[in-house]
């Protein structure tokens, strides 16, 4: 297990990481998510060992590895950059780590051999970098930190150099590979959705703070704060302006026009704020005209933009002057100025403190099953 | 493949035949002159060089260009052993001065370069700043240091020569080693390489064609100096060719002819050096590949 126990990360005045805890279990698949400057790199650069914590410990198991030289923690990293060596052929730069190791010359060429199978290089092991293509040095760098079973696997954005297309099949293909290894493994990523395709677990970071960590199911059912609810999901959940009060068991919502009152288990804390933040998907608004029937509050606006991708269309709809995001059937017969309804089930909804952000709500909305993480298996 | 694109030239006309082709006009005034510049430009730098090629071959040479009454006795003088020796003289002196030179630069631009040091701006602008005082200023200090310390022989000489070049290399392979990315390093101390392999089997490679410019910077440095030598070397079969090419000029006489042959003789070794490091140069920056 790693763990992270109250670690800073301090330049000047400002704190690129503030009082981080995280453990990351074995065998799991973690996801670094956030904006560009949210510090997940430096967490991860820590971890390597390329930035020393200003405060704080990082333990791995029961040894302290705060101030172990990178080379001495048995990591592995793709750096985003890919730190391809220029001047070396593919099989050169596979065999780096070994040679400069010292191992013995017949080892190193079997284990090439293996890796390069493995990421599909075998025919390029003469070729350069520069003669070869993104996603071609993508494995080169993937294969290089592959070619010996490091303790940790960290990847820092390995993928935001590709096209979309070719994102998709890596994506698939280091979850993959990472289940068949079992190696335990940090992604970086500022995308949610590979975060959500790819971890087991995912860590969200805002402004140098973890805000939750958690599977992606539970991230996206029950979202702690407002920015993990419109960061997780995509297109992003909208956010309405409401007014709270409570009557005995339940609660009354007004929104937008539409008042209704939400079972008061739903909510936690006694002393609600009288006015919150709603949090609500695109996905759990609807169009009347295609509405599951559980969903019984209306609201009426200006359709102000539609988004066609061809499997769904999404609405934008000007409800009172707030811009409501919501999907529609695709090629749902729909214009610019026409006056649509629209309908939701509270139970979908996701209640916010308008002050601090963090939610209200005690239960994930929806199903609440869990599904819990289940290390990988390696094979040999 | 081509031939079948392109239509049968005697019959059919071509598909695009009936276009008029955009044409960029040759002739503008600001093309007509800058070439005129430039030609006189280079006539003016192309007369010296043809003297020297005339004068060199010349029987009757003067400080005039004129057609030759060809001649092969001043190369013959310009080979004698004396001059032979002093262009091998220049040739060690320049090669130890290079070769000290750019080694050490090459340290402490990789350090200039990565590590945190104290006063890092100050110094580095105290050594732009030294790498334009002409070391001649020094000479007389240095002559007595030289000579009370019984050094006044070619190889303390060449290595105050390699020292004087050393601001102006390490500013240059300072540039080179910084234009390469930090990661490269990195990720060489994650496979936990020791710095002398990340310095020889990462920097060393990527920053070739920065030293091949130094080394060329020092040699030609060395090669070309001639008040060093001239004070520092006391013996006269130690003594570098330019020193011997000022000899061809006495009280009563110059040997135009002597000079200009022993001249382009002197200046074969830069040129050979040139094109043999050229490749590098050529090579540029190899870091494409590495990131994206």
């Amino acid at each position: 297990m790693i763990r992270f126990e109250n670690v800073w990360k301090v330049y000047g005045n400002y704190a690129a990481i503030y009082d981080l805890q995280l453990e990351v279990r074995d065998g799991e698949f973690m996801v670094f998510v956030g904006p560009s400057g949210c510090g997940k790199t430096t967490t991860l650069k820590m971890l390597a060992g390329l930035e020393l914590p200003s405060f704080g410990r990082i333990w791995s198991d029961d040894k302290d590895i705060t101030l172990l030289p990178s080379g001495q923690r048995d990591v592995a990293m793709v750096f985003q950059s890919y730190a391809l060596y220029p001047h070396m052929t593919v099989e050169r730069n596979l065999a780096f780590g070994p040679t400069v190791r010292g191992e013995p010359k017949a080892e190193i060429a079997e284990r090439v051999k293996h890796v390069a199978s493995l990421v599909g290089l075998e025919s390029l092991l003469r070729r350069r970098p520069d003669e070869l293509s993104g996603g071609q040095r993508q494995r080169v760098a993937l294969g290089r930190a592959m070619i010996r079973q490091p303790r940790i696997f960290l990847l820092d954005e390995p993928l935001s150099n590709l096209d979309a297309g070719l994102r998709t099949r890596m994506r698939t293909e280091i979850a993959e590979l990472q289940r068949r290894v079992g190696v335990t493994t940090v992604y970086v990523t500022h995308d949610q959705v590979e975060a959500m395709t790819m971890g087991h677990r995912i860590a969200v970071f805002n402004q140098g703070r973890i805000l939750q960590v958690d599977t992606p199911a539970n991230l996206y059912r029950a979202p702690a704060n407002k920015f993990v609810g419109t960061f997780i999901g995509s297109p992003k959940m909208n956010i309405l302006p409401a007014a709270l009060s409570a009557t005995g068991g339940s609660v009354d919502v007004k929104c937008l026009g539409t008042e209704f009152s939400v079972s008061g288990q739903y909510l936690a804390g006694k002393d609600l704020p009288s006015s919150v933040e709603l949090g609500i998907r695109p996905d759990d608004i609807h169009w009347t005209k295609d509405a599951p029937s559980r969903c019984t509050q209306k609201m009426q606006g200006i359709v102000g933009g539609v988004e066609t991708t061809g499997s769904e269309t999404f609405v934008l709809v000007n409800v009172r002057g707030t811009e409501v995001n919501s999907k529609f059937p695709s090629f749902a017969p729909i214009r610019i100025g026409q006056t649509v309804d629209l309908v939701f089930d509270p139970v979908d909804l996701h209640f916010f403190d308008a002050v601090t952000g963090n939610t209200l709500r005690k239960d994930p909305p929806g199903q609440s099953e869990r599904s819990e993480f289940r290390p990988a298996q390696p094979i040999n | 493949m081509t031939r079948e694109i392109q239509p049968s030239r005697s019959t059919e006309l071509p598909p695009w035949s009936h276009l008029t082709p955009n044409k960029v006009n040759r002739w503008s005034f600001s093309k007509v002159f800058s070439n005129i510049v430039i030609s006189a430009l280079s006539i003016f730098f192309a007369v010296p060089m043809l003297w020297l090629a005339l004068a060199s071959v010349d029987k009757n040479a003067t400080f005039q260009t004129k057609l030759p009454v060809l001649t092969a006795e001043h190369y013959i003088v310009s080979l004698e052993s004396g001059n032979l020796a002093a262009l091998r003289n220049s040739l060690v002196i320049s090669l130890v001065a290079s070769t000290i030179g750019t080694v050490a630069a090459f340290f402490a631009a990789y350090s200039f370069s990565r590590h945190h040091i104290v006063w890092k701006g100050p110094i580095l602008l105290g050594i732009l700043f030294l790498s334009g005082v002409p070391i001649t200023i020094l000479i007389v200090p240095m002559y007595e240091m030289f000579s009370s310390a019984g050094l006044l022989t070619m190889f303390p000489t060449a290595v105050l020569l390699g020292v004087t070049a050393l601001p102006f290399q390490i500013y240059l392979i300072k540039n080179f080693i910084d234009a390469i990315p930090r990661d490269l390093e990195e990720a060489a101390y994650i496979e936990r390489a020791k710095t002398w392999h990340v310095l020889w089997s990462v920097i060393l490679p990527l920053t070739m064609p920065g030293l091949a410019s130094a080394a060329l910077f020092g040699f030609v440095n060395a090669w070309g100096s001639f008040l060093i030598p001239l004070v520092l070397i006391s013996s006269d079969n130690q003594q570098a060719a330019p020193v011997r090419l000022f000899g061809f000029v006495n009280a009563t006489s110059i040997d135009y002819g002597a000079i200009a042959a022993y001249s382009i003789i002197y200046s074969l070794p830069v040129v050979v050096l040139y094109l043999a490091l050229s490749r590098q140069f050529k090579a540029g920056f190899v870091l494409g590949g590495a990131v994206r």
